[in-house]
């Protein structure tokens, strides 16, 4: 049962890293070269992109949702730790159970109503006006956020606070003199 | 159950979880939905979450906060600063305290292409901090002002806060950079007025640096170009209309990354780290900023804003003294709790006693910007400090504390000028918005 559940989480990061991955170094730069090429073109050849505010929202959507997940496996959610970080034994245990539930408690209702949506909005056939996305798709994004962190959670709420490194935290390295 | 009962319950609850350690955003999200669930019921809950985070997470507003949040890394990773400071050395330097105040010029300079206030002291501290020992300098002087100095990226724009502040309050973000600019320069030249008033009295706490010649110091201004050029195109381009917040951020990252591309001051690990940092914090403002919205629709259903506007205006108490009060409650916050939190977690309750009160919401986003600037340096937080402390771990922690509280009183002293004047702010956005 261990075993299986190591392997599930292990596959599990991989999908939040690959989400993560995708978002910061595909989303990004996608969305930093359409919006200076839309500048350029509006203001050099009076021809900007239809399609460059919808593009970027799509992008928008993919960067947070898609970093969502590994923010939240690295526990990179911010929190008061003056009286957290004091906690030991079953204080802790306790302090971390609330902390999963509080979290399920979010993850899980934002997954069960965008799956309620999906159906919908698959039925309506709504698809976005210049780039043609299915708006369906684009929740699809939520969901697997949604999900993703509901296993976090749960893995939380079972066996703990995991201990891993993120290597792009700049600002906590820095604090703990790191870089 | 009533309304008010259930929204101080809520608080109540909100502020237990918070206590125990529960990150913010899941704190005020929780709470947020349970009030909202109790008050309207399931399915309205259920849409509030869902509306609250499919329709931040694609807000063209938003997309600044990545992209500015990405333009600071770039900087930092691309060590720009570093043409910055050999050139405000050479101008400041000869000053009494010159090389303390050339760091305090140096985080302004950084803090107009970046809006990280720790990446300005780690950017700046190990290029001061060795001049400084070799001039004989006060460490508590010195290390006090690389600190303090670092906060002044978070007002000089672009700054992060302030995206955040406008996203959540639906203030214009452009207005906010604009107000942004005076204020961090008088700021920076209270700071620096400040280092060279005590070197004046004290002259052993800050000897004068080398000196150089006139062909040197204006050489050492081309370098300054390329940080300058970016500063001006990203602001200017806001001021004159050419292109918005947003738009601007696109054309700050693709100039830092063009600049420091040209100069070979990039490699592929840097700019990944870089891009996986933005994504990373841009997700966990965005989970905070959900969960602020959350909470204030909960607020709103209940009534209780309106209920503290009533009783704030029937108390009949001046509005500066509702200010000041304020003032204190964001000390006191600032030392137990994260910018981040302290911003998002206090802005549903203040921002409509602001209003109410008939104060300027682009020059409370300047009170609150060096609100937050303060709570980065007083303890028991201050992780500019702790960022300090890192890079010269000779300096005992106290000493670096003791060394920012004159920089603590003076940020204290210009929030008193900012409600005085609140044209400081505000100038500039009149001149450029509505003239």
């Amino acid at each position: 049962m261990f075993a299986f559940i190591s392997r599930l989480i292990a596959g599990i990061d991989k999908g939040a890293d690959a989400l993560h991955w995708l978002s910061a170094v595909i989303c990004i730069p996608a969305m930093t070269a359409v919006i200076t090429v839309d500048v350029v073109m509006r203001y050099i050849f009076n021809a900007p992109f239809d399609w460059s505010i919808e593009f970027n929202e799509a992008a928008l959507l993919l960067i947070l949702f898609g970093s969502l997940p590994y923010t939240t496996k690295v526990n990179g959610h911010i929190r008061m730790e003056l009286i957290y970080r004091n906690f030991r034994g079953t204080a802790l245990r306790l302090a971390n159970a609330l902390w999963a539930m509080a979290g399920l408690f979010f993850s899980i209702l934002l997954g069960v109503r965008t799956v309620s949506e999906i159906p919908f909005l698959i039925k309506i056939n709504k698809y976005t006006e210049f780039l043609g996305i299915p708006v369906w798709a684009l929740r699809c994004i939520v969901l697997v956020s949604a999900v993703l962190m509901t296993v976090y959670f749960l893995h939380l709420l079972f066996f703990g606070v995991r201990k891993i490194e993120d290597e792009s935290d700049l600002e906590g390295h820095l604090a703990e003199g790191k870089n | 159950m009533d309304p008010t009962t259930v929204a101080i319950l809520g608080i109540v609850l909100m502020l237990g979880l918070i206590a125990l350690g529960v990150p913010i955003a899941f704190s005020m999200a929780v709470t947020g939905i349970a009030g909202y669930w109790i008050l309207v019921g399931w399915k309205p809950a259920l849409t509030q979450i869902y509306i609250n985070a499919v329709d931040k997470g694609s807000d063209i507003v938003f997309i600044a906060l990545p992209l500015f949040i990405l333009m600071g890394q770039l900087v930092y990773h691309s060590k720009l600063a570093v043409d910055l400071y050999d050139c405000v050395q050479k101008w400041f330097g000869r000053m009494p305290g010159g090389l303390a105040i050339t760091s305090v010029a140096g985080c302004a300079g950084f803090g107009a292409v970046t809006g990280s206030s720790v990446a300005a002291v780690a950017t700046i501290a190990p290029m001061s901090m060795p001049e400084m020992r070799r001039h004989n300098y006060d460490m508590q002087l010195a290390t006090g002002a690389i600190a303090s100095a670092g906060t002044l990226a978070m007002l000089i724009p672009p700054s992060v806060i302030l995206v955040a502040y406008g996203i959540w309050t639906e203030t214009s973000i452009g207005h906010l950079f604009i107000a942004g600019v005076i204020p961090g320069l008088v700021l920076a030249a209270m700071f620096g007025l400040y280092i060279w008033g005590r070197c004046i009295i004290s002259p052993e706490m800050g000897p004068v640096g080398d000196q150089y010649t006139w062909g040197e110091k204006f050489a050492s201004l081309i370098k300054l170009l390329p940080i300058f050029t970016i500063f001006f195109v990203v602001l200017g381009g806001i001021y004159v209309g050419a292109f918005t917040p947003t738009e601007a951020s696109g054309i700050g990252v693709t100039g830092v990354f063009v600049t420091a591309l040209l100069m070979g001051r990039f490699t592929w690990q840097s700019a990944k780290q870089a891009l996986m940092d933005a994504a990373r914090t841009s997700a966990m403002i965005f989970a905070i900023i959900v969960g602020g919205h959350m909470i204030g629709a909960f607020l709103n259903v209940t009534g209780v804003t309106d209920g503290l506007i009533t009783w704030i205006a029937e108390l009949g108490v001046n509005r500066y003294v509702v200010l000041a009060i304020f003032v204190g409650m964001y000390l006191v916050l600032g030392a137990i709790l994260d910018v981040w939190a302290m911003l998002i977690l206090t802005l549903p309750f203040v921002f409509p006693v602001i209003l109410a009160l008939g104060f300027d919401p682009v020059w409370f986003g300047v009170f609150i910007v060096v609100m937050v600037e303060i709570a980065l340096i007083t303890p028991p937080i201050g992780i500019n400090v702790y960022v300090m402390h890192n890079l010269a771990p000779d300096i005992p922690l106290v000493t670096i504390f003791k060394g920012v509280f004159p920089f603590v009183i003076v940020a204290l002293l210009f929030v008193v000028l900012l409600t005085a004047f609140p044209q400081m702010a505000l100038f500039l956005v009149q001149l450029a918005f509505y003239s």
